[in-house]
Parts: C-alpha cells; sequence; structure tokens
C-alpha cells in the first residue's frame, strides 16, 4: 500500500509544474556576465530559468541596448524603442517583433514578478546587427559578449620566418599603438580605441622569438602581453605604408630603422641619474589634504627634505632639488619648468592620499600615459635630405611632454611601489593618467602618494616619530636602486 | 461494476484520497495566483496609465568603498522629453544623490547641486555645478580621479555621443579641485573609460 502512496505522490508533482507552467512558473537561474567589448566593462546580471531556458529581465534588456520602454498593461505587450530601432515583447508569445520583423525565440516571453522576461538568446537571435552591432551568447560559460562597436582590429596572425617573428593584425580603422613597457620578459603594447576581433581564448601559441602572446581587452582599448625569448635583440611596431594592417617585428638582430632593447637588470638606466628633483606637493595657502588635524603639505616637505638628506648621503655624486624649501604655493608649472630649467633627470612629486570616507588603504604612483608614436623615430624620416645631418623640431604638447619618458618613468614606478610594498605598505598601486604635477615634464616623472591619511592607523604611522625617516630610508633605498642598478628588481 | 469500485476505493485507501484532494485544491490556487500575477503590469509603470509613458534604466558609476575603482548601480526614471535630450540632466541629478547600495560611495561632496546642462551637436558636454563644489571637496589624488572617472564613465553610459565634458562650478572655469587632475579644459571621455 505505501509503495502505490508514493507513485501516486510521484506523479502528481510534474502534473502541478506542468499545471503551472504556462503561468510563468520559475526557478532562479545562474546570473550570467555581460562583457561590454567597446566600453570595457564586466557585469553581472540576473538571470530565471523559464521553460529551461535562462530568461532576462526586460529592465536589464533595455539598459543593455539603452532603450526606453512603454508598457501597455491592456495588450500585456511591452516596446523597448531606441532612436532607430523598436523591440516588441508580448507577454506568452514565442516571438519578438524587431523593426516590424518578426523573430522566433526558443521559448515565450514571460511575465513573472510583475517583470517582462524573455530568453537570452534573444541577444543573437533578434538584437545582434540592429540594437547591438554584434551580440554572441555563450551558454556553457553563462557569458554574454556585447560588442558595443564592430570589431577594427584583428583576427592576429603570427610568423616566424629566420630569425624574425611577425605579428601582424588587420586594421579596419586608424588606430595608433603605444607601447607601455618594452622588457623582454613583459612586452606591453595598447592599441586604443581598438575592437578586436573574435579570438579563441585569450592567447596565441608561443612561436619563434616570442614565448608568449596574451591579449587583454581592457576600458578604452585593446593590451597585447607579450614575452619575448632572451636572443630577441631589436623591434618594430608600425603600420606598413598603404596597407591597413598593425605589424609587431622582432627580430635577434638590429637591423636600420629597429629600434634595440634596452639593457635590463644589472645594468645602468637609460638616462644617467645626475639631477634629481624632489617635489613637496602643495603648500602655503594649499594645505592639500587634511585629516586629524595631519596636513598633507607639511608631511610632504619633510619627507622631501629627508629623502634629499638620504640621497646625498649614500650617493654623493647626485645633485639633488627641491621645488619648494619652505610653506609657500608654488604652481605647477612653475615647479616643473624649475625641474626642466635644471636639466633634471628625474622628477618625483611627493604627496599623500586621502579617500574620505572610504576604506582606502596604501600607497600608489602615477605616471604620465605614453604618446601615440615615437617622437625620435616619427620625425627621423623627416628631415631634410638636401641638409644632412639636420632634424627637424618635434613639437609636442605641453600636457603630454612627460609621454616621451612614460617607459622610463614606469620604470622607476615599479622599483618605487615594490620597495613601499616590501615595506609593509600595501596595496601598491601604478596608475596612468595625465596629472596636474607631472604636467610639462621634459624628464622621467613620477607623482608619488606616499600613503592614505584618511586610513587613522596609516595617519598615525606617518605621524609617528619614526614615521617619515622610515619612509625617506625606503624611498631613498630604491631611487640608490635605480641609479646604479637598474629598473627591474 | 459496484464490486470492482469498492475494490479500486480499498486499494486507494483513505490517505491518498486526501493526498488527491489537496493536490487539486492546491493546483487550483496556484493557477489563480499566476494569473493574478500575470494581469498585474510591470512595477516600474504600475498605475492607470492612459497614454504610454516611457522608462529606461540608467547606469551610474561610483567609486567603490576601498577607493579602487567604480561599481555599477542602477536606476529606473521615466524619460518624458525627447530621446536624449533630458537624460543628461536626469542621469547627472541622479548621480548626485550617490548611491543607494552598499559598498560604494558618493563621488561628489554632499549638497553639490547641478545648475546647468547644455549639450552641443559635435558631442560636448556641459555641465555647470553650483559653486560649493569647489569649496566643499575634500580628497586627495584618488579622491579626485575617481570623481572624474565615474562622472565621464556616467555620462557616456547613457549618452553614448557625448565624447568632451567641461566642468564649471558656479559659471566659473575650475582649474583643479585637489590639486591633481586639470579641470579647465574639456575632459575627452575616451581617456577615463
Amino acid at each position: 500500500m505505501s509503495d502505490v502512496r508514493k507513485t501516486v505522490c510521484a506523479a502528481l508533482v510534474p502534473v502541478l509544474a506542468l499545471l503551472a507552467a504556462p503561468f510563468g512558473a520559475s526557478i532562479a537561474g545562474a546570473a550570467i556576465k555581460v562583457e561590454r567589448v567597446g566600453r570595457g566593462t564586466t557585469e553581472t546580471v540576473a538571470t530565471t530559468v523559464l521553460d529551461g531556458r535562462p530568461a532576462i529581465g526586460a529592465n536589464a534588456l533595455a539598459r543593455l541596448v539603452g532603450g526606453t520602454k512603454y508598457w501597455r498593461p491592456d495588450l500585456r505587450k511591452l516596446e523597448v524603442r531606441t532612436v532607430r530601432h523598436s523591440l516588441r515583447l508580448t507577454v506568452d508569445a514565442p516571438y519578438v517583433i524587431v523593426d516590424e520583423v518578426a523573430i522566433r525565440l526558443p521559448s515565450p516571453v514571460r511575465l513573472v514578478d510583475g517583470e517582462v522576461r524573455v530568453p537570452v538568446d534573444v541577444f543573437p537571435l533578434a538584437l545582434s546587427g540592429r540594437f547591438i552591432p554584434r551580440a554572441a551568447y555563450d551558454a556553457r560559460a553563462g557569458r554574454l559578449v556585447l560588442f558595443d562597436q564592430e570589431p577594427n582590429l584583428g583576427p592576429p596572425g603570427l610568423t616566424a620566418e629566420g630569425p624574425r617573428t611577425r605579428l601582424s593584425l588587420p586594421l579596419a580603422a586608424p588606430l595608433e599603438p603605444s607601447i607601455l613597457s618594452a622588457r623582454k620578459s613583459r612586452f606591453l603594447i595598447e592599441v586604443a580605441g581598438a575592437v578586436l576581433a573574435a579570438v579563441p581564448g585569450d592567447s596565441l601559441p608561443a612561436r619563434g622569438l616570442l614565448s608568449k602572446v596574451r591579449f587583454r581587452r581592457e576600458p578604452g582599448g585593446v593590451v597585447f602581453d607579450l614575452a619575448l625569448a632572451p636572443e630577441a635583440r631589436g623591434y618594430r611596431v608600425q603600420v606598413p605604408r598603404g596597407q591597413a594592417l598593425l605589424e609587431l617585428e622582432f627580430a635577434a638582430e638590429v637591423p636600420a630603422g629597429w629600434v634595440a632593447f634596452a639593457p635590463e637588470y644589472g645594468a645602468p638606466p637609460n638616462r644617467p641619474l645626475r639631477v634629481l628633483v624632489l617635489d613637496p606637493g602643495h603648500g602655503g595657502a594649499d594645505s592639500g589634504y587634511v585629516a586629524g588635524g595631519v596636513r598633507e603639505k607639511d608631511l610632504a616637505l619633510q619627507l622631501a627634505r629627508l629623502v634629499r638628506e638620504r640621497v646625498q648621503q649614500r650617493l654623493p655624486g647626485i645633485e639633488v632639488r627641491l621645488t619648494r624649501g619652505s610653506d609657500v604655493e608654488t604652481g605647477a608649472a612653475e615647479r616643473v619648468e624649475a625641474a626642466n630649467r635644471a636639466r633634471g633627470d628625474l622628477y618625483l612629486s611627493l604627496h599623500f592620499d586621502g579617500v574620505p570616507g572610504s576604506l582606502a588603504r596604501g600607497v600608489s604612483a602615477t605616471v604620465a600615459p605614453p604618446l601615440g608614436f615615437d617622437v625620435e623615430t616619427a620625425f627621423a624620416a623627416d628631415s631634410d635630405p638636401r641638409r644632412p645631418g639636420t632634424r627637424p623640431i618635434a613639437l609636442v604638447p605641453w600636457r603630454d611632454a612627460a609621454g616621451r619618458y612614460a617607459s622610463d618613468s614606469r620604470g622607476v614606478a615599479e622599483l618605487l611601489l615594490a620597495a613601499l610594498d616590501a615595506d609593509g605598505r600595501a596595496p601598491a598601486r601604478l596608475r596612468q593618467a595625465r596629472v596636474l604635477p607631472l604636467e610639462g615634464a621634459s624628464m622621467p616623472a613620477v607623482m608619488l602618494e606616499c600613503g592614505m591619511l584618511s586610513d587613522p592607523a596609516e595617519r598615525a604611522k606617518l605621524s609617528a616619530p619614526d614615521g617619515l625617516p622610515r619612509l625617506a630610508d625606503v624611498i631613498a633605498r630604491a631611487l640608490e636602486r635605480y641609479a646604479g642598478g637598474g629598473f627591474w628588481p | 461494476m459496484m464490486r470492482f469500485l469498492r475494490r479500486l476505493l480499498a486499494f486507494l485507501g483513505k490517505s491518498l484520497a486526501v493526498i488527491v484532494i489537496l493536490a487539486i485544491v492546491g493546483g487550483g490556487g496556484a493557477i489563480w495566483w499566476f494569473r493574478r500575477q500575470a494581469a498585474l503590469p510591470p512595477s516600474p509603470t504600475q498605475g492607470d496609465v492612459v497614454v504610454p509613458r516611457g522608462t529606461r534604466a540608467i547606469e551610474l558609476w561610483f567609486p567603490d568603498e576601498r577607493g579602487t575603482g567604480l561599481v555599477l548601480e542602477t536606476r529606473e526614471v521615466v524619460e518624458d522629453a525627447v530621446e536624449g535630450e533630458q537624460i543628461v540632466r536626469t542621469v547627472v541629478s541622479e548621480y548626485l544623490r550617490g548611491p543607494e547600495g552598499a559598498g560604494a560611495r558618493a563621488a561628489l561632496p554632499a549638497g553639490t547641486t547641478i545648475a546647468h546642462a547644455y549639450r552641443d551637436p559635435g558631442g560636448g558636454l556641459h555641465l555647470d555645478f553650483g559653486p560649493d563644489l569647489r569649496r566643499n571637496f575634500r580628497g586627495g589624488s584618488t579622491a579626485e580621479q575617481l570623481l572624474v572617472a565615474s562622472l565621464l564613465r556616467t555620462v557616456a553610459a547613457n549618452a553614448p555621443g557625448v565624447s568632451r565634458v567641461t566642468l564649471t562650478a558656479g559659471g566659473q572655469p575650475i582649474i583643479t579641485l585637489g590639486g591633481h587632475v586639470r579641470l579647465d579644459g574639456p575632459l575627452i571621455v575616451s581617456e577615463w573609460r
């Protein structure tokens, strides 16, 4: 008897589920990751499993396509409109109407908990090529990729012929590559504004001189993260005349017109450190960030004096200059001009950070972003053939001047951050941005935020009697390494 | 025949009859409830709306509480005006209200107001905030960079045609708020994404 009861009960469960299904019975589904290629953002969107398919809410759908929603309760229809397109969803209908064209869906549109829900498949089936240039849904990975722009770069091709290895990418738009790091162990190239065509995975197999080839879609573009074999000697990044192609070439020699890899660990920096300019941030009426009675301008000045003292002890041959020696207000341009006039080899702007009302901690370094081209090589080809030996003047806007030294600045910044991190001041972050204190610097330049004054523990540590001397020791040691031992620890 | 029915009833028993009755009542209740839910309009436009009013979700980006990046928050707003005309002002007003969710903080000082928002056809956007912005801003370079990044990303997410944003306070140019980010010229949206 009990067996019969169990059998009947088990049979009733699916019967009830079947009765409820047409009225929108749902179970919460796994969230999907929505990757916006072109905008460089990734977010998570909740889904509901309806009729066996993951369904997305109309609110999220309209937001992702930038549409406005119009609900007709009498007809149980929801219309999502953008300037050019319209999408009509009818509750319980297994299709949608896009710009007057009906497109069948694998399962019907449903109304659940007061919100219209539509299978995620609507993106590749109905919205791709209309509301969004391209959309792809990977059900297995739970990933929806929306291309806000048509791909304008790639797919990449990798060839190795003799001592040369070439990575070439077809261009569908005029794009400017920037070299972020030219180390053999980490060769980073950013192509701003690039939307990379679909590449299976995010890497290519190693070939020739390239031991690692990875791609990263980042906000504002694509970054190629490469690693080279030790025998690589030179590289060239170019867009050959008349060809819509970006070529990254590497060779075991340095042919004419190519760039030789800079010497790395153990060798001195490209530019010998003879004049170090320390810039204590803020001053005078500009106190900088103030928290708990501690003023940024005072700490920065004390720290600059301590660093000067220690650098002069450790490296007697180096001239150390301060952009302000007392509590006076000096403009950013005035400070940088003084450093340029002094023919400084390194400009270090010392600051202390603060993010009120947050849990922010740690140190950071900011360097200027690189120029979109190399000034020396870009103008070398344009010299006057009638006057051999002459070179045209390269004009770089004041705001971009520091960008000429972006690679060297990044090296110094990484060295300083590594030293501060090792001293227990983590997290240490490197940023690349145009900032006022570095504007116009005609030398490697770094803005160093040496601590977070909004964090009470860090503020107490920096205000302690040994706080700034210890910090100055760490910075001076890193500068000593830069002056004598090369960039990379 | 009667003998067969008596045998069937004996077979099912009293408890099984109770389960069947409960299933029928429960199933009927579920059908009634789902039909009632289905008849309700979606929450954003609840109420007696004669002429459909458009609603849209906007994206607001705020600095996270750890000061390391930005977090996304979405909000539903009614869009009455022509597409693209009013939305920038609505978005900036919502951005000034600050985040509603946990894990984020407002980038602009409390009490900051938007006086004017003007969008030119060439992709420029001019936002004039109240004069208190300059006086009330507190923060170092991270706070300043997060402010600009969150404002520009918010504008770019909701008004894709905007490529440059100029900020003023009380009608006057702002050279910088904390001494680290230059604000006296147009900010290029693509540089801050």
